[in-house]
């Protein structure tokens, strides 16, 4: 998936053509509708955001809702600290993602498209509006893809900086042009998405998925990876490691090959203390997790989640307490205050973490936070709140002594 | 969707409209649950999240306010 990559330069159309690139396209169009979403079911491939909901059926959901016209929108509105990989993707091979939206325009049945660009991103918007128009003008985007009656042409929109306009809900506001809340969910996007219309909502690694899916088969791309989680996986390793950068192996293979064999170890010989999986909503994984098995289920049973593909290394020398409190900070600046719990749990939860960084923390400061994340985690909106608290949860069941009151 | 909807609110076996919400439902047999921005002649728009209750098998808590009774729903509030 990451031939094109780190080749210092966007794959162009014409060199993205010599190496077999849209053909997937020209074998999709034959098919019918319900015949692509078969094969993407067969696959099992999941959405690579965080939430990992199942590509093929969200597709199909958004093919059988009422209403018309049926959107498809990209997400790569990617904030996640410490994610790297959709960045990646979008300026080194932007055909690849644009070819994944086109296969899943048709599979919905969606006329209309939008890619949401995190505003920070400027480079990638103009890799991927350059890529638009090279589409456009050989007709694989446009008025009647390659002769047959199908039309399609994607509209670009740029995020303005928040990280809660990566959630789908509030990502259709701001592209409907208001202030990027959430939704209260139900109804689902695939009822009722983008201007209340059905739509299929997918992550650009997830559509960069699709070309390979339809090229080369849904039982090819099955035999890649562990019998419940096939397939290649992006992951965007960070930290203190030798060689940081985004890795992309089959579900499968073990943390420690991923940190020790190929990304070279810890920089500076120092000693593993932990690792971050998941993203800012993520949990901490400790050196007894050093042989986990990467994959949906094995990180289930461990305790961890996958999230988007995000590992971040802590080495010996590192104060995680300070890492909590720039998290909770994160959290505090980044909730958009729409609902109680998450309004002001994040608030309280940065309080609270700061004084524990400052090492003044209260008798009962701990006790403060559980009640908190727990009240968040249940009560919330939408995602972020429901999250907010889960790394600061992990950090008190793994590292109770970093949470002491300071007098004791 | 049948018209009268079957469900029980804390083991009390209820009876309502398909398409009344769960808090109007608790309220025809005395069982109060809690509201701060919920207004009979305003929008619910589920944001203090004061009225969430308990749905067996949901993943999350459901606000009352708007969470729509369906047959078979077990709440505990």
């Amino acid at each position: 998936m990451t031939a094109n990559c780190g080749k210092d330069h966007p794959t162009r159309l014409a060199e993205y053509l010599e190496q077999g690139g849209y053909l997937a396209p020209q074998k999709v169009l034959q098919m019918s509708p319900e015949a692509v979403i078969k094969e993407v079911k067969a696959s099992s491939l999941v959405g690579r955001g965080g939430a990992s909901f199942p590509t093929g059926l969200k597709l199909e959901l958004a093919a059988k809702a009422d209403g018309q016209p049926k959107y498809v929108v990209c997400n790569a509105d990617e904030a996640e600290p410490g994610t790297f990989k959709d960045r990646i993707m979008l300026e080194d091979d932007p055909h690849r993602v644009l070819e994944g939206i086109l296969i899943s325009a048709y599979a919905a049945g969606a006329t209309r498209g939008f890619i949401y660009i995190r505003g920070e991103y400027s480079y990638a918007y103009q890799v991927v509006s350059q890529a638009v128009l090279e589409a456009l003008q050989v007709g694989y985007l446009g008025q009647n893809i390659l002769g047959s009656n199908f039309s399609f042409d994607p509209e670009l929109r740029r995020g303005a900086g928040a990280y809660i306009c990566g959630e789908e809900t509030a990502l259709f506001e701001s592209i409907e042009g208001k202030r990027g809340l959430p939704r209260v969910k139900p109804p689902f996007p695939a009822t009722s998405g983008l201007f209340g219309k059905p739509t299929a909502i997918n992550n650009v690694e997830t559509l960069a998925n699709l070309p390979l899916i339809l090229s080369k088969g849904a039982a090819f791309y099955r035999s890649i990876g562990t019998e419940k989680s096939p397939c290649p996986k992006l992951f965007c390793l960070s930290g203190d490691v030798e060689r940081p950068g985004l890795y992309e192996v089959p579900f499968g293979v073990t943390f420690r090959h991923l940190l020790y064999d190929l990304a070279g170890g810890l920089r500076s010989g120092r000693g593993f203390k932990a690792a971050f999986f998941g993203g800012a909503a993520g949990a901490f994984a400790t050196i007894e997790h050093l042989y986990v098995h990467l994959s949906f289920e094995d990180l289930r049973t461990a305790g961890l989640l996958l999230g988007s593909g995000v590992i971040t290394v802590f080495d010996e020398t590192r104060d995680l307490s300070d890492t909590l409190l720039r998290l909770a900070h994160f959290f505090a600046e980044e909730s958009c205050g729409k609902c109680y719990p998450c309004q002001i749990g994040t608030q309280r939860q940065h309080e609270i973490m700061k004084r524990i960084a400052a090492h003044q923390a209260l008798p009962g400061d701990t006790a403060r936070l559980q009640e908190l994340i727990h009240a968040m985690t249940a009560a919330s909106l939408c995602g972020l709140g429901q999250t907010a608290g889960s790394a600061i949860l992990s950090a008190i069941q793994n590292w109770p002594e970093l949470f002491k009151p300071s007098f004791e | 969707m049948p018209d009268i909807i079957h469900l029980t609110i804390d083991d009390q076996p209820v009876t309502a409209a398909a398409g009344a919400t769960i808090l109007k439902t608790g309220q025809q047999v005395d069982i109060s649950i809690p509201t701060m921005c919920f207004h009979d002649y305003c929008t619910a728009n589920a944001l203090c999240r004061i009225c969430v209750v308990e749905v067996e098998g949901s993943r999350t808590l459901v606000p009352a306010c708007i969470g729509l009774v369906s047959e078979g729903m077990k709440v505990h509030t």
